[in-house]
């Protein structure tokens, strides 16, 4: 067992990490390494491959691939565009008011479809908005990067969000309702504090002209780009009414009746699906982000392979054996929790650990852990910009979008020009997170 | 009241999106209604030499000649009883009003590039599914016998019209014989008296028919 304790382990690391220095390969290292994991865990004798797959949360992946479908259908009914138009005249086109209301409205958004999809759909519109404003560089970093992170903390908000909320749910860790109630209005602190912060202090604004005219002109150019869009309510009627039987099932239904969180996922798609026959069989076959499933597949093999040498238990001892209080060891498991995320991104380090997580559960409340792990990963995504799959997604969208300031020089958005936003959301987001670990600890939410 | 510095830029992207001319005709509606002629005529100074087509459409306006509001009668005249239309470039407004106004035709958009990229989904999206995206490279599909081409005209000269480039790659005389009717619309009735850039030169030979607003 010893040599699987170094193996395996070092399998999985090495992937995290090429993984993330060659992220366009990521789902390619990462399934080829899961393989290698299997193979080493049967030729060792740890666990055989059919040992491992059953250790793998299918449940999570069903309600990732289901909510995605839903996501689609909302996409295809024009949902996003829609909405898109209706920030754009709320913002009054004004360059302050854009960044508030995008960011409010992708953290709406997020909390229930995949950000993924909202972020295709909406940031275009955004691309537009900062196109026709001839921004400096400095807003259009921070208007893009505290839109990511608005998207991080409404997939933390409720327990259909985000993986890492999705995987709270699954296992029976916290019920959907328990989730929802203690992580929404955590995640509203941080995105309120984050926009005050920046428009107080930071004021990214400041160099951006802001006139009449250009705001008029603004406004009627997308409208006129939107002038014929309408939300196709033969789509979206049946998404919605399926979604909103998901939540009621989800809210209402006791878990004594065993049918769980996932199940109720699967039937609800079922059922809009087939409303939409024709629409639901092409998204059947074309609309699942096989890249995500196979890329948390692949992450579920290997934390199942290390799982069975027993090592995310040790973790937990040492962490529990830290010589400082039960707060002090919360707090190391949360900022390792954030550090962690923010190098090798989400899903890796909540699959990993989410084991740990389980072991410190036994001694500290579990909300006070479950919730304060999902805070402290939605940090971490929101740290670098390659952390979250929608980083590097709204850097080519936005180096597609080619826009310009005022001179017509072109404005990038990559790691850099993102890095000062990060920054500031991994402390506000992290802060909160370590803030509500301590007031669970002290029965503040009881 | 002046004007802002991304004007140009945002009537390139408008123009992307909404084909000249009817970029062309909201900015100088909206520039009108927020300034009067002044901001008008500083717009046309600024945008017009880029962009020959706005330049039209706001010496018009100053002139108390505002664009005239769009009537695809004459259009649906002389697309007779097509039961496809094949659209080359894009005019949003004009489009808009064909494509009510051919409520049981089917009708597939070409969409080319030309130095100016629009968003294809989102072009698409304003039409409600009544409106195909087809490719260049599906162009004879749409042939036959009760079929009709119709590309937007930006005045003409002599012999020739100014049409969007991608006319120049579809209509070649191996596909020209193949459609029943090949109707140029003319969305400007005024040929630009500035270097028509964006726009290119084609000889008016094949189509069969030209219709003014």
């Amino acid at each position: 067992m010893s040599s699987a304790r170094v193996i395996l382990p070092s399998i999985l690391v090495l992937a995290i990490v090429i993984q993330a220095l060659v992220p366009s390969r990521r789902v390619l290292i990462v399934a080829t390494a899961a393989s290698v994991a299997c193979l080493a865990s049967a030729t060792l004798g740890v666990a055989t491959p059919p040992r491992i797959f059953a250790d793998v949360p299918w449940d999570v992946l069903v309600i990732l691939v289901a909510l995605g479908l839903i996501s689609r259908m909302f996409a295809e009914a024009g949902l996003f565009d829609r909405l898109a138009v209706s920030a754009t005249r709320a913002s009054r086109a004004d360059p302050l008011r854009v960044l508030g209301v995008f960011a409010v409205a992708m953290y709406i958004i997020s909390g229930v479809v995949n950000n993924i999809t909202a972020l295709v759909l909406v940031l275009p519109v955004l691309h537009v908005l900062l196109k026709l404003s001839a921004p400096s560089k400095r807003y259009v970093g921070w208007t893009i990067g505290v839109m990511l992170v608005a998207c991080n903390l409404g997939g933390a908000a409720t327990p259909i969000g985000d993986f890492p909320a999705i995987l709270l749910l699954s296992g029976g860790r916290m019920t959907f309702l328990g989730y929802l109630r203690l992580a929404a209005p955590a995640t509203l602190a941080a995105l309120l504090i984050l926009l005050a912060l920046v428009l107080l202090f930071v004021r990214p604004t400041a160099d951006v002209a802001r006139d009449k005219v250009s705001a008029r002109l603004t406004r009627a150019i997308v409208e006129a780009m939107f002038r014929g869009v309408v939300i196709d309510r033969r789509t979206f009627v049946p998404a919605a009414i399926s979604l909103g039987l998901m939540l009621a099932a989800w809210t209402l239904m006791p878990a004594s009746w065993g049918i769980t969180p996932d199940l109720i996922c699967w039937l609800g798609v079922g059922l809009a699906l087939s409303l939409r026959h024709a629409l639901g069989e092409r998204l059947a076959r074309d609309g699942i982000d096989s890249e995500a499933t196979l890329f948390l597949l692949s992450l579920f093999v290997m934390v199942g392979a290390v799982r069975k040498t027993g090592i995310f238990e040790e973790i937990a001892r040492s962490i529990q054996s830290l010589p400082v209080s039960q707060a002090g060891q919360l707090v190391a498991f949360l900022a390792l929790a954030g550090v962690l995320t923010g190098v090798f991104s989400a899903g890796p380090s909540m699959a990993a650990l989410l084991d740990v997580a389980d072991a410190l559960s036994h001694r500290m409340p579990p909300r006070a852990v479950y919730v304060g792990l999902a805070l402290a990963v939605c940090a971490g995504s929101s740290f670098f910009l390659t952390a979250a799959t929608s980083g590097p997604l709204a850097q080519a969208l936005t180096e597609r979008a080619d826009i310009r300031d005022g001179e017509g020089r072109p404005i990038r958005f990559g790691f850099f020009e993102f890095l000062p936003a990060g920054i500031l959301s991994f402390c506000v987001i992290e802060g909160v997170a370590i803030v509500y670990g301590l007031l669970s600890l002290r029965g503040a939410f009881e | 009241m002046t004007l802002p510095a991304s004007a140009s830029s945002a009537f390139r992207l408008s123009a992307a999106e909404l084909g000249m001319c009817s970029a062309a005709r909201l900015f100088a509606a909206e520039l009108h209604a927020a300034g009067g002629a002044p901001l008008l005529e500083e717009a046309r100074d600024r945008i017009g030499p880029d962009y020959p087509i706005f330049d039209i459409v706001a010496s018009e306006t100053l002139e108390g000649r505002p664009p005239a509001r769009i009537n695809p009668a004459s259009v649906v005249t002389a697309l007779g009883s097509a039961k496809l239309v094949l659209v080359i470039g894009i005019e949003a407004y004009f489009l808009d009003a064909l494509v009510a106004a051919l409520p049981a035709a089917r009708i597939g958009l070409v969409l080319g590039e030309g130095g100016l990229e629009g968003e294809r989904r989102r072009i698409l999206a304003n039409f409600g599914g009544r409106v195909e995206d087809v490719p260049l490279s599906d162009v004879l599909r749409w042939a036959g016998r009760r079929s009709a081409m119709l590309t937007f005209i930006y005045g003409t000269v002599s012999t020739n019209a100014y049409v969007a480039p991608v006319w120049l790659r579809v209509a070649g005389p191996d596909v020209r014989p193949q459609f029943r009717t090949l109707v140029g619309w003319d969305v400007l009735n005024r040929a630009p008296a500035l270097y028509p850039r964006w726009v290119v030169e084609a000889p008016l030979e094949p189509f069969s028919c030209l219709v003014g607003i």
